[in-house]
C-alpha cells in the first residue's frame, strides 16, 4: 500500500511546493510564467497518467476506453493551450483562431464526459453493491446536484448568453462550463464506488479519480465564489491554479495507482 | 477449517474490501450454484469463479482477472 498511499501523498506536495513559490516570486515578471509553466506540467502529467492507465490494460479492457477518453481530454487542453504560444496560429485570424480553440474545448470537453461516465458507472457493469442505503444514495447525489449547479450554473447561464449574442470565443467557456458541470456530477457515482471498494486495492483509482473530481469542483468554487468571500483577484488566481493542480495530480495519481493495481496482479499471482 | 465462503471472501477482500467480497460471495452463490453461502462445497469454486469473472474483468481487464482467479483457485481449493 506504501506506493499507493505515496500517490495520494504527490499531489499536497506539490500544492505546498506552488504555494512556496507563488509567495516567492508574487508581484515580479515571473510570476505569471511561473503560473502558467506550473499549469500546463501538470496538465501534462495528468495526460501521462491517464495513458499509463489505459496502457495497463489489454485492447478490449472495458476501462482501457475510458481511460483513453480521460488522455484524450487532456491532450485536447494542451492542444489548446498550445495555441497561444507564438506559433504561428495568429495567421489564422482572432475569429477564426477562436473557433479552432473553441473546438478544442468542445472535444476535450466531450472526452472527459464519456471517460468519466465510464468510470462511473463500472459499479453497475461490475455488479457492485454500494455500502449505503437508497436513501443515503439518494441524499448524495441530490447533495452532489446542488453543489455543482450552485458552483457552474451562473458560469453557464452567463457563457451560453454571450454565444447567443454571436460571442464565437464565449463558445470556450460555454462548452468548458457545461462539460464541468456534467463531469463534476459524475463525482456522486466515484465516490459511492471508491466507498464500495474501500479497504480494496480496486478502490485505489477510484479514490484518487474521486479526489480529482472535487478538486476541479473546487477550481470552478474558487472562481465563481473567491470574490464574493473577499479575496482579491491576485488571491483568486492562486487559490484556483492550487485547485486546478490538484485537480490534475489527482488524476495522475489515479492513472498511476490504476496502472499499479492492474500490474501487481499479474505479478504477484502468477 | 473455514468454510469455502470464509475463505473466498477472504481471498477477494484485498481486493474488492471487505464488504463487496462478502456481498459478492453471497450474490455469486445464489446465483451460480443456487445456494446459500454457507452451503457452498468446493465442487462449486469453479462455477463461482466463472461467474466472478466480469465483476474483476471491469476493474482490472481480462489477463489481470484471469492471473487473480488463478491464484484464488489455489488458495481457496
Amino acid at each position: 500500500m506504501t506506493r499507493y498511499r505515496a500517490l495520494a501523498l504527490f499531489p499536497l506536495a506539490w500544492g505546498a511546493a506552488f504555494l512556496l513559490g507563488s509567495a516567492f516570486l508574487d508581484g515580479t515578471a515571473a510570476h505569471p510564467v511561473f503560473l502558467r509553466t506550473q499549469m500546463e506540467l501538470a496538465k501534462a502529467l495528468a495526460l501521462c497518467g491517464a495513458i499509463a492507465a489505459a496502457q495497463g490494460f489489454e485492447r478490449g479492457d472495458y476501462l482501457r476506453r475510458a481511460w483513453l477518453l480521460i488522455a484524450g481530454c487532456m491532450a485536447l487542453l494542451l492542444l489548446r493551450d498550445a495555441t497561444l504560444l507564438p506559433l504561428g496560429f495568429d495567421a489564422m485570424g482572432e475569429r477564426r483562431l477562436a473557433g479552432l480553440r473553441g473546438l478544442l474545448v468542445v472535444g476535450a470537453n466531450l472526452s472527459q464526459i464519456a471517460g468519466t461516465w465510464m468510470l462511473a458507472r463500472a459499479w453497475r457493469r461490475a455488479a457492485l453493491a454500494l455500502p449505503v442505503s437508497r436513501v443515503s444514495q439518494a441524499l448524495l447525489v441530490a447533495s452532489v446536484v446542488a453543489v455543482v449547479l450552485a458552483v457552474t450554473g451562473p458560469g453557464m447561464l452567463r457563457n451560453a448568453a454571450l454565444v447567443g449574442r454571436g460571442d464565437v470565443a464565449a463558445l470556450t467557456g460555454s462548452a468548458s462550463a457545461v462539460g464541468d458541470a456534467v463531469s463534476l456530477l459524475l463525482i456522486a457515482p466515484l465516490l459511492l464506488t471508491a466507498l464500495a471498494l474501500r479497504g480494496g486495492l480496486f478502490g485505489w483509482p477510484y479514490s484518487l479519480l474521486t479526489t480529482s473530481y472535487v478538486a476541479w469542483l473546487l477550481y470552478d468554487a474558487a472562481i465563481a465564489m473567491g470574490p464574493t468571500v473577499g479575496l482579491d483577484s491576485a488571491a483568486v488566481r492562486v487559490v484556483s491554479e492550487l485547485f486546478r493542480a490538484f485537480g490534475c495530480l489527482f488524476g495522475f495519481s489515479a492513472g498511476l495507482a490504476q496502472r499499479f493495481v492492474v500490474q501487481q496482479l499479474r505479478r504477484v499471482v502468477c | 477449517m473455514p468454510s469455502v465462503a470464509d475463505r473466498l471472501a477472504a481471498a477477494l477482500a484485498p481486493y474488492l474490501g471487505a464488504f463487496n467480497a462478502r456481498v459478492m460471495v453471497k450474490t455469486m452463490a445464489q446465483r451460480s450454484a443456487g445456494v446459500a453461502p454457507e452451503a457452498l462445497r468446493p465442487e462449486h469454486l469453479p462455477a463461482l469463479l466463472e461467474a466472478l469473472t466480469p465483476t474483476l474483468c471491469t476493474f482490472v481487464g481480462r489477463a489481470s482477472a484471469e492471473a487473480l482467479l488463478d491464484g484464488i483457485r489455489r488458495e481457496v481449493a
